[in-house]
């Protein structure tokens, strides 16, 4: 295509835009008349449309554009914002990101619209249509069934050839045994005389037998009331059945949903108003990441140099030049700070999801949330910008699931009715810290404990001497979750020690402070870059290696008569506790070198686990930058990379967590 | 017409496709990486840039042979990768005409030849084995 050259461009602006429609669209919901945000919402609408069609987008031009003329009638005055097309515009929102994610994989943009056409068309006033949400109660489960837009205009467009819509709640016996097969049956033969638009709970939910023992749907048929009975209730294990015929209101208002959630995430948006009106109009020039590699590259490698030229420096007495290396020196320190400053972004490209994220668990939930942000400029390496974001997920949706309770819950233990998360960012020293807190129910310690036991991890007594520290890190293994139940939101089988493990893979830490129904926080730690750390020098056999030095515990001397075999397996006794260990000389495939009996041990740590190294000699303690082996040599499981010493030497880095 | 570059084994000379090298280097020290196959001879620094280094002779089967005067590091450029690959010898290129290329069936069970090879190209009565990167690199795709 003529255009590839754009392409980069085009996928950055329009991701700028979509990021835009987001968090604008955020702040309409909750300020439904502000002409300004209207604006911007249709503003960049307008650009995303204009841009799509220049690079031959057919789908997401003719989806932006549809979207743009809605948004036409809501600036005109023509249209009034309600829930139903919030959740339009939202969908919107989404489908375009799909929609860009598949134009920088494929280079096309096949991703279905027409739905979403047909539910723009039907809120449009253009068509005829008014936007109305009928709302009945279903009181049998309890929630409510919407119908959205697009549903009632089907029933509308049923109504012309004398179909009738029907809400119908069918009662299984409590003790039928197979649910989800018996409405399997009600569904068929729903079907066979007519269309069930939708149902309560989701399709889905009844098939996973997410429902007590009853459910709703709405159907359009030619039958009458008292047929659907009679068909419905002929079902074995058919308790009884509600079938009631929809009246839809043509002139009914729109209901205006937005003022309740609004009051309650007034403080997240005004988070991120004072976030935009923050952005300064500075002068920039965007950059790709790669030239910024290739600058930071170029950058070690002088400093390499310049360490040579340092050694140089001693055998040489001419002034002149010790001053003209020192001068050297000083400037490559500069250097390379500035160049580790271009390569800082806020961790605000992280956080800026987040709202939408809260938003739509809140709904989803019935919970009310307020998330605050705070810090979203702290800087941090683009390294870990990239890698900290599915963490931070996580750990909020573990916040919305399991830390704030349901509005009810709150209210009757005298807390306000919103849930409170608080997402904070900072500098500490050489790392950036990044907090999630929430005001939710705590972690209970007596359930850790009894999960414990009951896993057989410790005893009844062992339990009981543990701080309450220990406890809270009992979170993070494999397979313990306390949740009574797995929901959709979090769960999943992946738990805490995954968010752990990909902190510790960046150097990185985690813990936790809880107090029972004041609320959890999770504290995490991480190093400002990836690209340099701290490192152990050492030989093995007359190589040389670099062991990161935070996973080292610490450097021990041991006599080989120390050392003990338990079941075919090196052991030593380390601080009282037996650990393994770990001969580098084989594990890194060097030559042996005798030790006449002494080991020097460099004790490694995995989390809570340790680990005797064996090496052959101390070099030092260095700071190092970090170079991947490339996709070649990706299968290499015990290097995690390699550095370039003063020298010139290439040093590899000895993986710690793979070697145990 | 192509440019590719020619690298020697004992007295074969095998073809490169010339877009696909990035530079030729002579014999530098190089990083030994523990638990690789016999043919990974280690990591370079190539001016700050950390590459793997395979070796052709062990790759083909051959013995492996001290590196000399004339032992070059071809660091190729392809899918994706930047890999060195000591050759014997690395110092003429030649330009081969499209239509002087032909596609050869190797038995690639007795011939090592043939897993790394797929196309011949000549010039007048020379020929040239040309090699297949994707073949010889691992893709696998």
């Amino acid at each position: 295509m003529e255009n590839n050259q754009y392409i980069d461009i085009f996928i950055e602006e329009s991701q700028e835009h979509i990021e835009n429609l987001n968090s604008n669209l955020l702040l309409l919901e909750n300020d439904p008349e502000n002409r300004q945000v209207i604006d911007e919402i249709f503003r960049s609408a307008h650009t995303l449309k204009g841009m799509a069609a220049t690079m031959g987008f057919e789908n997401m031009n003719k989806l932006a554009h549809k979207m743009e003329d809605v948004l036409q009638e809501v600036k005109n005055g023509q249209l009034h914002i309600s829930h139903a097309i919030m959740d339009i515009l939202f969908k919107c929102v989404d489908t375009l990101s799909e929609m860009l994610d598949s134009i920088s994989q494929t280079g096309e943009d096949n991703v279905p619209i027409d739905e979403l056409i047909f539910l723009l068309s039907g809120v449009s006033s253009k068509s005829g249509n008014k936007e109305n949400i009928v709302q009945k109660e279903n009181d049998a489960s309890g929630s409510d069934t919407l119908l959205n837009v697009y549903e009632e205009d089907i029933i509308r467009e049923a109504a012309k050839d004398n179909y009738k819509a029907y809400k119908i709640t069918v009662h299984i016996d409590k003790g039928c045994v197979m649910k989800s097969a018996r409405a399997f049956i009600i569904f068929n033969s729903l079907d066979e005389i007519g269309d069930i638009i939708n149902s309560s709970p989701s399709v889905e939910d009844i098939e996973d037998e997410k429902f007590e023992d009853s459910f709703t749907v709405h159907i359009i048929t030619k039958e009458d009331k008292e047929s659907i009975e009679k068909r419905l209730l002929s079902i074995a294990e058919v308790n009884n059945v509600e079938v009631e015929l929809i009246n839809i209101d043509l002139n009914k208002e729109g209901e205006r949903f937005v003022k309740e959630v609004s009051s309650s995430q007034s403080q997240s948006f005004e988070n991120i108003k004072k976030s935009q009106s923050n952005n300064k109009t500075s002068k920039s020039v965007r950059v790709d990441i790669d030239r910024l590699d290739n600058l930071m590259n170029l950058v070690s490698e002088l400093i390499i140099i310049k360490t040579r030229l340092e050694g140089l420096e001693a055998d040489n007495k001419n002034s002149e030049t010790v001053s003209a290396i020192e001068y050297l020196e000083r400037i490559t320190t500069n250097l390379h700070d500035a160049v580790m400053k271009v390569r800082m972004v806020p961790v605000e490209r992280v956080f800026n999801r987040f709202p939408r994220m809260v938003r739509d668990l809140s709904y989803e939930l019935g919970k009310k949330i307020i998330l605050n942000m705070y810090g979203q400029d702290t800087e941090v390496d683009r390294t870990v910008i990239d890698e900290i974001g599915d963490p931070l997920v996580h750990l909020i949706r573990n916040s919305i699931d399991h830390g704030i309770e349901m509005p009810q819950e709150r209210w009757q233990k005298g807390k306000p009715e919103q849930g409170t998360i608080n997402l904070r960012a900072y500098h500490e020293g050489n790392n950036v810290i990044i907090e999630v807190s929430d005001d939710g129910r705590g972690i209970d310690i007596e359930k850790v404990k009894a999960k414990a036991v009951e896993k057989g991890i410790y005893t009844a007594e062992q339990v009981n001497d543990l701080s309450k520290d220990k406890i809270l890190d009992l979170l993070f293994r494999p397979g313990f979750s306390t949740a009574d139940k797995v929901t959709d939101i979090s769960g999943r089988g992946v738990g805490l020690d995954v968010v752990k493990n990909k902190i510790e893979s960046l150097n990185g830490s985690i813990e936790i402070l809880s107090e029972i129904n004041k609320g959890t926080k999770f504290i995490i730690k991480l190093p400002l870059t990836l690209a340099i750390i701290q490192a152990l020098l050492v030989k093995v056999g007359d190589e040389k290696f670099a062991i990161p030095l935070n996973s080292i515990s610490e450097i021990v001397h041991k006599k080989e008569e120390e050392i003990h075999n338990v079941q075919g397996k090196e052991v030593v006794l380390f601080r009282g506790k037996v650990i393994p260990i770990i001969r580098l000389n084989e594990v890194l495939e060097t030559k042996k070198i005798s030790n006449n009996g002494n080991l020097v041990c460099v004790i490694i740590k995995k989390g809570e686990n340790l680990a005797c190294c064996t090496v052959d000699e101390l070099i030092g303690q260095q700071e190092i930058v970090i170079k991947p082996l490339g996709k070649y040599l990706s299968n290499v499981k015990v290097i995690a990379g390699a550095t370039i010493l003063g020298d010139g030497q290439v040093a590899l880095i000895v993986d710690a967590n793979n070697l145990f | 017409m192509s440019l590719y570059v020619i690298a020697k084994i004992d007295e074969e000379e095998y073809a490169i496709n010339i877009e696909k090298v990035q530079t030729i280097e002579k014999v530098m020290p190089i990083t030994r990486v523990p638990q690789t196959e016999s043919h990974v001879k280690g990591v370079i620094n190539l001016r700050g840039e950390i590459i793997p280094v395979i070796s052709l002779r062990v790759k083909l089967g051959l013995v492996e042979k001290e590196y000399d005067e004339d032992t070059r590091i071809v660091v190729l450029k392809a899918y994706d990768m930047l890999v060195g690959m000591i050759v014997d010898n690395a110092n003429e290129v030649v330009d081969i005409a499209e239509e002087d290329i032909d596609n050869l069936v190797f038995n690639e069970a007795s011939d090592e030849f043939g897993k790394f090879v797929s196309k011949v190209g000549k010039i007048k009565d020379k020929v040239f084995l040309i090699l297949d990167l994707k073949k010889l690199l691992d893709v696998r795709v």
